[in-house]
Formats: structure tokens, C-alpha cells, sequence
């Protein structure tokens, strides 16, 4: 009985890993093989393929391709919200935080930024509480998930044709391989 | 040894596995890819191969604005795992495109075609 019991108190929480990868990394030392000043179009297309996103200024063509991973750790509680009426309380106190609370503290004030995100973080998890149509939800989460992106940048002068900047960066393939880890580290 | 089947039994009942593919659009395949010939085919021709783009981008040119400089099309196949225990779940999401990039001249005409075909590797898994 009390075995049962203890499963079913735990299915209403839930340690959860997460990891969703979005496209492919670019082909190794593909990046390496574009040269400034003498790489056209063509060459970039062979080495790195299909870009995610073109966009043209009057005098460049930018190539932009990507690869993204989004990655992190819950620990959720399942709740019956629906017990809590909390609708009015919760819009008028929201509507009362939104306009108070700065959305960017001020960097130079490191105690404003602690008191602040702490505020934010208590009211998210009290948010989590509010019936699902007023804007909650029916977890609770703790810890979160971090989202990054290698992407790759190539810049194209329109009128000679040639690479004339690129850039790379990757912070997933210079993660520490720990999915975990990281996790705890995120912000 | 009963309790302990019973609660093993439980365990078993309370946990689950979740396997599941998501495709968007059609995929494409390298041997329509050889029908257009840079220098050669034009925006029709393209079209007739694959279809309508699913992104167009304009060239922002002073003289001609609106000129059709990209046709960009995307294929996309999703596959997710997720293992349900008791207190502890894993969820992988793996997602990979057939992308083709056509680039066309002043003339109309493909001048440049990247692509990547890759939506079929993707794969069910782990997150970790």
C-alpha cells in the first residue's frame, strides 16, 4: 500500500532531460576552406550547402547557415491547477508587476539585477499555479532549458563577387559534451 | 517477493516509450537536383522540378527592387523519442532539411544551386 502509494505521488513529479537538434553542423574544415578576398558564391555553396537564410544589402549578399540545439534539464511537478481560483488575483497582480518592473535592470547595480530576477523567478513559479486560460500551466519547472546555435555567416561583396567576411560562431560544438552539466550551468 | 513483483509490475505500467515522424513537404532527391543546369535553366524550369519556392528573396536592387534573386526550398523530417519512467523522462527531438538554394542572374537564369539533402538521416535516440 504504501509502495503504491509512493508511485503515485511520484508520477506527479518528473526529473526530465531534453535535447532537440534542429539541421546538421557544417562538413569539417568546410568553414576553414573559404578564403577571403578570393571565394565566390559557387565555392561557398559547395562547401557548406544550402543556406538557411539570404539577404542582400545595396552592395552585399549575406549567406547565413545554422545549426541548432536546444538542450536542458526540468524537474517538473504536475499540479491541479484547476483547484486554484486565482484568475482576477492573478491578472491584477501581473498587470500591477509588468508595469513596475523593469524588463532590462540597470548592469551597473548588481543588487537591483539579483532582487529583480529573483522577483521574476518567484512569479514565474507562482504564474505556473494560475488556471491554464488565465496563463498557467499544469507544471511546475524548475531548473530550464538552454537554446544555442552554431551559425555561420558569409558576407559577399555584390559588385566584385568574392567573400569578403565570414564568421563563425559555436558554442554548441565548443560545449563541454556534458548534456547534464551544462544544464546546470545554463542561465 | 510478491510485493516486489507487484511493485516491479507497477513501475512497468506507469512507464512508457514514444517513437514518432513528422515530414514536412515533399523530400527531395539528388536526381531532380541534376535537371537544373546552371547557365541554363531558367525560373520556369526550376519551378517545373520542385515545385513552387517556399521563399522567395529579392535581390533589393535600386534599379529593380523586386527582382527574384532566391528561390529557397525546404523539406523537413522530424523524429522524437521519449522514454517515460517513473520519475525521470528523456525526450530527444532530431530534425534535418532538404534544402535547396537557386540563385538566378539579371537574365533570369540559375546561376549558382546549393543544397543539402540530409533530411533522411534523421534519427530516433537519446539525448544524452
Amino acid at each position: 500500500m504504501g509502495a503504491t502509494l509512493a508511485v503515485a505521488l511520484c508520477t506527479g513529479c518528473r526529473y526530465q532531460v531534453v535535447r532537440i537538434d534542429v539541421g546538421s553542423p557544417p562538413p569539417e574544415g568546410a568553414y576553414q576552406s573559404i578564403e577571403l578576398g578570393q571565394s565566390q558564391r559557387g565555392d561557398v555553396l559547395d562547401a557548406l550547402g544550402a543556406p538557411i537564410h539570404v539577404r542582400y544589402t545595396p552592395r552585399e549578399e549575406v549567406l547565413e547557415f545554422e545549426f541548432a540545439q536546444r538542450r536542458g534539464t526540468d524537474l517538473e511537478f504536475i499540479l491541479p491547477t484547476a483547484a486554484f481560483a486565482w484568475g482576477p488575483i492573478i491578472s491584477t497582480v501581473n498587470s500591477a508587476l509588468t508595469a513596475t518592473l523593469p524588463s532590462d535592470p540597470n548592469p551597473g547595480v548588481p543588487d537591483q539585477i539579483w532582487v529583480f530576477r529573483v522577483a521574476e523567478f518567484l512569479w514565474g513559479q507562482a504564474l505556473s499555479f494560475a488556471p491554464l486560460e488565465t496563463g498557467g500551466a499544469d507544471t511546475v519547472s524548475l531548473f530550464g532549458r538552454r537554446a544555442l546555435s552554431d551559425r555561420i555567416e558569409v558576407v559577399l561583396d555584390r559588385s566584385r563577387g568574392v567573400v569578403v567576411r565570414k564568421s563563425y560562431e559555436a558554442p554548441i560544438s565548443a560545449g563541454s559534451g556534458s548534456l547534464i552539466r551544462e544544464s546546470f550551468l545554463a542561465d | 517477493m510478491k510485493k516486489l513483483v507487484c511493485l516491479l509490475a507497477l513501475c512497468v505500467a506507469t512507464s512508457g516509450c514514444v517513437l514518432s515522424q513528422a515530414t514536412d513537404g515533399t523530400s527531395i532527391d539528388a536526381t531532380t537536383l541534376e535537371g537544373i543546369t546552371p547557365g541554363r535553366s531558367t525560373r520556369a524550369d526550376v519551378t517545373r522540378l520542385l515545385g513552387p519556392p517556399d521563399e522567395i528573396i529579392n535581390a533589393a536592387k535600386e534599379h529593380d527592387p523586386l527582382f527574384e534573386k532566391v528561390f529557397i526550398y525546404k523539406r523537413s523530417r522530424t523524429r522524437n523519442s521519449a522514454l517515460f519512467l517513473v520519475i525521470f523522462s528523456t525526450y530527444r527531438s532530431d530534425t534535418k532539411y532538404d534544402q535547396v538554394a537557386v540563385f538566378f542572374d539579371e537574365r533570369g537564369v540559375v546561376e549558382h544551386v546549393g543544397s543539402d539533402v540530409s533530411a533522411a538521416t534523421a534519427s530516433y535516440g537519446m539525448p544524452f
